[in-house]
């Protein structure tokens, strides 16, 4: 472990987890703020305090659980298509917001900060396991260093989101990086793409000098930036109601 | 030039301010300014004091999390917060105001928000929360400046 600690892929590598987990839990950040905004000032601490330890022993069993599936064939690329699903979503504003009764007690603030967590981190499980490349230690402190800050950070990462937008392309780009690499690494395609006269360097697929995931990572930003946004403009050119939306009650 | 009477039609009633506000110090000084030259109009005017919160972002399956009435819990209460000390600006300067929180992009809202209420005036402060320094006019200001088609006038 120590000889993995002083290498510099793994510092790389827990950079990118960190990344990775910050920009995609915006949408859990969201929930997390405004959760913990209807209990009493008191207990909002504890709410979130409780709330983030379940969820990162919550999130971490999940991803070790993922790390070890996408070491089957086809599984990558099945995660891979799930992620470009995700990423396309995130992109597309969703107007049926529930009518969900505000918790105002501490256990049904914990229950909603957990619920979210698992409902909208299918996406960070996936692409985190993917990031750690089978590493466990590389996961495991990655999403405890990441979990936290964006839990403890949820109102100010609620705020950046409100003020900048572009955020969360940002995080539906990053999600399409993901996918695409592991699209190509999927071990189902490494016979395939041999006899296609695909070079292979210490395992990756390689083309020129360059390593194909990177290419297919480019790829796979692009396509989910350039899908999500058109879809988003024509749902809003659809018969959607006006930017304010239902946003401002009509007053007497 | 000011001869167009069409554009600017002589209000017989009351005449109408907005006072935007975001709950900065600097932002303050709008309100400051209204209270300070109230006797510049015959009577006391009647205030609209507003800010804007941005909306959240709409996110999939945030729905099953939050219900609409969280939401706009939320924008109240972070609206209230940013409105408080302009309320209270106003309160002790005897100067009667209807406040609202609203919710949408800041100048637009603005400037639709005094559209609907046939404000005659908006006073906004040019150093708001995004200030860079003094020596720049903030960019709510002079986006409300360039989009109102009503005087506006800014406090620095």
């Amino acid at each position: 472990m120590l000889a993995e600690l002083a290498s510099q892929a793994f510092w790389i590598g827990l950079l990118k987890i960190i990344g990775v987990n910050i920009v995609l839990s915006g949408d859990n950040a969201v929930v997390i703020a405004l959760a913990a905004r209807s209990l009493p000032a008191r207990q909002q601490k504890a709410a979130i305090f409780w709330g983030s330890g379940a969820a990162v022993v919550m999130r971490i069993v999940l991803t070790i659980f993922a790390v070890a599936l996408l070491a089957l064939p086809w599984l990558k690329i099945i995660g891979s298509l799930l992620l470009f699903w995700i990423g396309i979503k995130l992109l597309v504003p969703e107007e049926d917001t529930g009518d969900i009764d505000a918790s105002d007690n501490l256990i049904a603030a914990i229950r909603t900060i957990l619920i979210a967590d698992l409902v909208m981190s299918i996406d960070n499980v996936i692409a985190v396991a993917a990031a750690a490349q089978g590493s466990y230690v590389l996961l495991i402190l990655g999403l405890a260093i990441s979990i936290p800050l964006v839990i403890f950070g949820s109102q100010l990462l609620l705020h950046l989101m409100e003020r900048w937008p572009v955020i969360i392309t940002v995080g539906g780009g990053l999600l399409g990086f993901v996918a695409g690499e592991m699209l190509v690494t999927d071990p189902a395609l490494a016979g395939p793409m041999e006899s296609m006269g695909i070079r292979f360097n210490d395992g990756n697929p390689t083309i020129g000098e360059v390593k194909l995931a990177l290419i297919a990572g480019a790829i796979g930003a692009a396509a989910v930036v350039a899908a999500g946004t058109w879809l988003a403009r024509r749902k809003r050119a659809g018969p959607a109601s006006g930017p304010l939306g239902d946003a401002e009650p009509p007053r007497s | 030039m000011y001869n167009a009477p069409s554009r600017f039609p002589r209000n017989a009633q009351l005449m109408k301010i907005l006072v935007a506000v975001d709950g900065s110090k600097g932002s303050l000084d709008a309100v400051q300014c209204l209270v300070d030259h109230a006797d510049w109009y015959r009577e006391t005017p009647e205030v609209h004091l507003v800010t804007v919160h941005l909306p959240v972002p709409q996110l999939p399956r945030m729905g099953l999390a939050v219900g609409k009435a969280q939401i706009r819990k939320y924008y109240e209460e972070e609206g209230e917060e940013r409105l408080a000390a302009a309320k209270r600006k106003l309160d002790a300067a005897g100067i009667a105001y209807v406040a609202k929180v609203l919710v949408g992009p800041v100048a637009e809202s603005i400037v639709k928000h005094a559209r609907d209420k046939r404000c005659d005036l908006i006073y906004i402060g040019t150093r708001g929360m995004t200030a860079l320094g003094k020596a720049l006019v903030g960019s709510t200001a002079t986006k409300v400046l360039h989009i109102a088609d009503i005087p506006v006038l800014l406090v620095k």
